[in-house]
């Protein structure tokens, strides 16, 4: 039983990884912090379901989810980011309020406002691994949430565009004189923390096989959270930080209820702001108040 | 007046209230993003003391007070963060507030609280007048002028001898109080409250009537929250998609005149009047 809690909460967790790394890239490398992105993640899942209700191969699926991510998260970018003052917090943690709201509505209109289900597949079946079970949704999941965190971890450390993001994250102004394409990073921010939201929404429809408003919102919260814990500076902390709320989150509420965990995970959030607020793998050179 | 208008117009209070205690953080650059929070502290003291036997009035004196009180020690450790952290920090305690409510057993948890006494509308709407009043007046006073020194520049504000610590934690408790009138008032006039009315999107709009209508001003949260509060009413036809049409509204708004509807100094008709003398 146990055994078993454990191995959901760490499936649980790549997903929430993925979601933490979509805030933590607009957060730590442009200070925004993108409300939008449960709504993104959740036209991701509903995207997919229409396609999977299609028969559509998985491959497709998954692209066109991930698409839809991106393709959203940069209309974001142009009209909450691009034409506004960026300087002020207030301002751009706003437009992707708005945004959102926007997004929300079209969900409602195209989709309904019930919790849509997921068609039955094979995929769901359970897979016997000796103490534990996993379907082979969950392994699904968990296998490309590691390949989209590698496959991110390679973009920024390794080419020109990673370390373009990098200095951006650094300090923006200095970049801009280096002559760093400064917009082509902030793009390509908005571009792949769309697409991360996107797949991880689709994932998280497969995984509950149902996918609804207040699970986009349950899981974006778990996102900024995991984001939080593993330090806003630090895009890895996120991945560490996923798995450990994923695990925690289905521990608690097995063994002390859905209220008292909720209890839980968002005072741990609050101490952690108020003493640490870099995180908990967050670096302490940094000044805290950097990104105002 | 109908009973539908007389809500509606409780609505419209309720919520310049809470546009107001984000409002008058913000005059210090400390972004509140948990009103909801504040109000959940403000509707279950007050709804407590009031079955209790206690007179109404006092008892949304007493959620005031309640609200304030854990304003001031939100306020406290909220010094050491400030801008998005800060926000952020806030927002988790909104969600904190929203999850003790739920396991806080003589609260009623899920189920909520019922039996609150009924509020007379024109009772409620002399407590907003008053209170509003006040803090209109505290606009206009010198003092003010040393708070709004913060929002701009909080490093010069020290400079000038001005305890920047007091005031923001002040201004925190403040906040803290005109969200749980808020709440009491929520409380006494739908006569019962669950933890889940003071959702994280209570305060999310609260921070949007300030933007809307303009946070360096008393009349931008006044104007913010009556326009977004009423538009519903007045577009009947956009039934469907009045959450759309609120986000696009925003975003105009954001995009063209970031300060808000209503400025400091030059309010959309001065810059009218201005242009009109200009071009004649």
């Amino acid at each position: 039983m146990l055994l078993q809690l454990i191995v959901n909460g760490l499936l649980l967790g790549g997903i929430y990884a993925l979601v933490a790394l979509a805030f933590s890239l607009n957060m730590g490398i442009l200070g925004v912090l993108n409300l939008a992105t449960p709504q993104i993640f959740l036209i991701g899942a509903l995207v997919g379901l229409t396609l999977l209700n299609g028969h559509a191969p998985f491959v497709f699926v998954l692209l066109g989810s991930m698409a839809v991510g991106g393709v959203l998260s940069l209309i974001l970018e142009m009209v909450g980011y691009r034409l506004v003052d960026k300087s002020d917090i207030v301002v751009t943690l706003l437009t992707t309020v708005a945004f959102g709201l926007v997004l929300e509505n079209i969900v409602e209109q195209v989709w309904g406002s019930q919790a849509q289900f997921f068609p039955k597949s094979d995929l769901a079946s359970k897979i016997d691994l000796g103490p534990v079970n996993v379907t082979a949704v969950q392994l699904l999941g968990i296998g490309l949430a590691i390949v989209l965190v590698a496959g991110l971890a390679a973009t920024v450390n390794h080419t020109a565009l990673g370390r373009s993001l990098r200095a951006v994250a650094q300090n923006r102004d200095a970049a801009a004189i280096l002559g760093l394409r400064v917009r082509r990073a902030e793009v390509a921010t908005f571009l792949i923390a769309g697409v991360l939201a996107g797949g991880a929404g689709l994932l998280l429809g497969l995984n509950y096989g149902v996918i609804s408003l207040e699970f986009g919102i349950t899981i974006g919260i778990s996102g900024i959270a995991a984001m939080i814990l593993g330090g806003v500076d630090n895009l890895w902390g996120a991945v560490l930080a996923g798995p450990f709320l994923g695990l925690a989150t289905v521990l608690g509420t097995s063994y002390l209820g859905a209220n008292y965990n909720n209890l839980l995970v968002f005072g741990l959030l609050a101490v952690v702001l108020v003493v640490r607020p870099q995180g908990l793998l967050g670096s302490a050179r940094h000044t805290v108040n950097r990104r105002v | 007046m109908s009973i539908y208008q007389v809500g509606l117009l409780v609505q419209v209070c309720i919520n310049i209230l809470l546009g107001m205690s984000v409002y008058v953080a913000l005059s210090t650059r400390q972004l509140n993003l948990g009103a909801a929070g504040f109000m959940a502290v403000g509707a279950y003291t007050a709804a407590m003391a009031s079955i209790a036997g206690i007179p109404i009035s006092v008892s949304l004196l007493l959620g005031m007070l309640g609200a304030m009180v854990v304003g001031l020690l939100i306020g406290l450790p909220a010094l050491r963060v400030s801008g998005i952290y800060l926000a952020m920090a806030t927002f988790a305690f909104g969600l904190v507030m929203e999850s003790v409510f739920l396991v806080l057993p003589f609260a009623g948890q899920a189920r909520g609280l019922a039996g609150i006494p009924p509020i007379e509308p024109i009772v409620l709407f002399v407590w907003t007048a008053v209170v509003l009043s006040g803090v209109f007046l505290l606009t206009r006073t010198q003092f003010w002028f040393r708070v709004r020194s913060i929002h701009d520049d909080e490093f010069a504000a020290s400079m000038t001898g001005l305890n920047v610590t007091t005031v923001k934690i002040a201004m925190f408790g403040l906040s803290g109080a005109l969200a749980g009138l808020a709440g009491g008032m929520y409380a006494h006039w739908f006569v019962y409250v669950e933890p889940s009315a003071f959702s994280v999107e209570v305060s999310i709009f609260a921070a949007l009537y300030v933007i809307f209508g303009g946070r360096q001003s008393f009349w931008g949260p006044v104007v913010g929250a009556t326009i977004l509060t009423l538009l519903p009413e007045f577009a009947r036809g956009l039934d469907s998609w009045r959450p759309a049409f609120i986000g696009v509204a925003l975003l105009v708004i954001l995009i063209l005149r970031p300060s808000g509807l209503i400025g400091r100094g030059t309010s959309l008709l001065t810059l009218l009047v201005r242009r009109v003398g200009r071009t004649s």
